[in-house]
Order: structure tokens, then C-alpha cells, then sequence
């Protein structure tokens, strides 16, 4: 416990044995996954597991700190597994080198206590709001664009979905990014999460807005939308 | 009609701070995002009174709009 002397100064010893006892899905191990991975790891969460069908390339390496030159060619849930577990060996590293899929979502979220989506992409994001909402899992969402990011927390029958924000599947995704900005945003996506876990999240919001080139930030709750098929 | 608009995020390049706007009657939440000059590639979603809202909501007189960020990279 020596190791997380500080935290438990500021958490308490009954939420550091709630980390150590909790289980949570990370999909994505890029640019988001990368420091919500390492801060949920050396946090001491109990048992991590991660998804990614993806190969480590060079473009990667401005913001995915898990991957090095070493690595590339290589799945990232192979240079994930190794970083995170010279971190902590007490934390179990699970990983799943595949696309989530419905079938995957299904087998592997009920195990978890918790989701965080780090993913760049609508059809995943799309397969993780629809089976979270039907099996009743938290979920910390986030995502980023230039120097702009958001975090969404989403709590069943309590807060909005992903869905719930009507999304448009024929948006654009803008990939313009800087490692200091996933930095900061999957920092904070791991920070919910462990607010989430040991009751620190005081409900005030479940979405938060960063401009990060003026540090703006804005909080909202989002209730469920009554036409989403969360709410049904 | 008089509708009251803000925005998070990267939509704050177009509306800095809330504001009230004259609208006419029908006009849909798309069509208010065009009248504030948002113009997005991205994801974006709309809250209406505390709530989502969908783009084809039709805002009333009073309605508080919030243009808010979704999705993006990862």
C-alpha cells in the first residue's frame, strides 16, 4: 500500500481497496487510451482490460505514449500489455486484439464494472453506447478535435448516452491532434472514471467542454433523451 | 421570436457567449445553427432547455439552445 500512500491520503483506504476491486474496459489504446490506461494502472485498479485490433505506426507515436519505435508493426496490445506492466504489477492486464464488434461487446462488458471509450471512430463509439445502454453500464466517453475536447459521463437511466446526442454518422472526424491535448482529456477521462468508482463524482454534470487554446471549460447534466432507446 | 443560444467547446468560435437572437416562427434547430454562423465538419449536438433535442426540433419563444461538441478523435 506503500505505493499509494499519497492517493490514499486524499481518497481514503476504503477507495483504494474499491480501485483494487474494480474491473474496467478500456477500448482504444491510442492517443485517449494511452493516459487513461497508464493513470487507471499505477492508480492500482484491480484488473484492466483493453481492447485494440490496431498495429502500432510511426504517425502514432506524436501522442500514443503506451507504443515506442520498438513497437511498430506490432499490435498495440502487445506494447500496451508490456508498458502497463512495468508500471504495476499488481494491476491484471487483460487484453483482446480484436474490433469490438456487437458479439464482442456482449461477451466481454457484463465482467466490467465500468467502460471507457477512447476510440476515433462513429461505428465502434455506435457499438458501445448500444450494448452499455442495454446491459446498464457506466461509461466515461470522450473524444477530441484540434485543440478542442469533451468528456461525457454516462450513468444508466440517469445521464444522456452517447446516442441521446443524436449523433451523425456522416460527420466528419476531424484528426488534427496534439499529444499534449489527448494528454490532458484521457488524463481526465481516467480521472472520472475513478471519481466514478469511489463516489467523488457529485452528479452537478455529466459532459464537459475544453477549449484548450483559450481554457474554457464548460459543465452540463444531460438527462436521458425521451426518444432515445436508452430511455425505453 | 426570441431564443437565448450558447455553445461548448470548438462551437464557441462562433458563439462566444450566450446571447439572445430574433428567429421566425418554424425555424428548426439546424436551421438556427446555419443562422448563427456555425458552420462544422464534426459532430455536434443540440440541448434545448436542459435536454437533447434533435435537429429538426422547432424552437419556441424563450427556448434556451446550447450547441454542444460530440464525437471526434481518440
Amino acid at each position: 500500500m506503500e505505493r499509494y500512500l499519497r492517493q490514499i491520503e486524499l481518497l481514503g483506504k476504503d477507495n483504494q481497496d474499491k480501485l483494487k476491486n474494480s474491473k474496467v474496459l478500456v477500448i482504444g489504446t491510442g492517443g485517449l487510451g494511452s493516459p487513461t490506461l497508464i493513470a487507471l494502472t499505477v492508480a492500482g485498479i484491480g484488473e484492466i482490460g483493453l481492447v485494440d485490433f490496431d498495429k502500432v505506426e510511426i504517425h502514432n507515436l506524436n501522442r500514443q505514449t503506451l507504443h515506442d519505435e520498438n513497437y511498430i508493426g506490432t499490435e498495440k496490445t502487445t506494447s500496451a500489455y508490456n508498458r502497463l506492466s512495468s508500471l504495476n504489477k499488481t494491476t491484471v492486464i487483460k487484453t483482446f486484439s480484436e474490433r469490438l464488434t456487437d458479439t464482442l461487446a456482449i461477451k466481454l462488458f457484463p465482467y466490467y464494472d465500468i467502460i471507457i471509450d477512447c476510440v476515433d471512430n462513429y461505428e465502434t463509439r455506435a457499438v458501445v453506447s448500444k450494448i452499455s445502454a442495454q446491459l446498464k453500464k457506466p461509461v466515461i466517453e470522450g473524444g477530441i478535435e484540434g485543440f478542442n475536447g469533451y468528456i461525457q459521463i454516462i450513468d444508466p437511466d440517469k445521464t444522456a448516452c452517447f446516442n441521446c446526442l443524436g449523433f451523425n454518422s456522416n460527420a466528419e472526424i476531424v484528426r488534427q491532434v496534439l499529444g499534449a491535448g489527448t494528454g490532458i482529456i484521457g488524463s481526465m477521462q481516467a480521472l472520472e472514471c475513478i471519481k466514478y468508482l469511489t463516489g467523488f463524482w457529485d452528479r452537478s454534470y455529466s459532459y464537459i467542454a475544453f477549449n484548450l487554446l483559450k481554457y474554457q471549460i464548460d459543465t452540463l447534466y444531460l438527462e436521458p433523451s425521451a426518444e432515445c432507446s436508452c430511455s425505453k | 421570436m426570441e431564443v437565448e443560444v450558447s455553445a461548448t467547446g470548438k462551437f464557441r468560435d462562433f458563439i462566444p457567449e450566450k446571447k439572445k437572437i430574433t428567429v421566425n416562427e418554424g425555424t428548426s434547430l439546424s436551421e438556427l445553427k446555419t443562422i448563427c454562423g456555425i458552420t462544422n465538419k464534426g459532430g455536434i449536438g443540440f440541448v434545448v432547455n436542459g435536454k437533447m433535442a434533435k435537429f429538426d426540433y422547432l424552437v419556441k419563444n424563450g427556448d434556451v439552445v446550447q450547441f454542444i461538441m460530440v464525437v471526434g478523435a481518440g
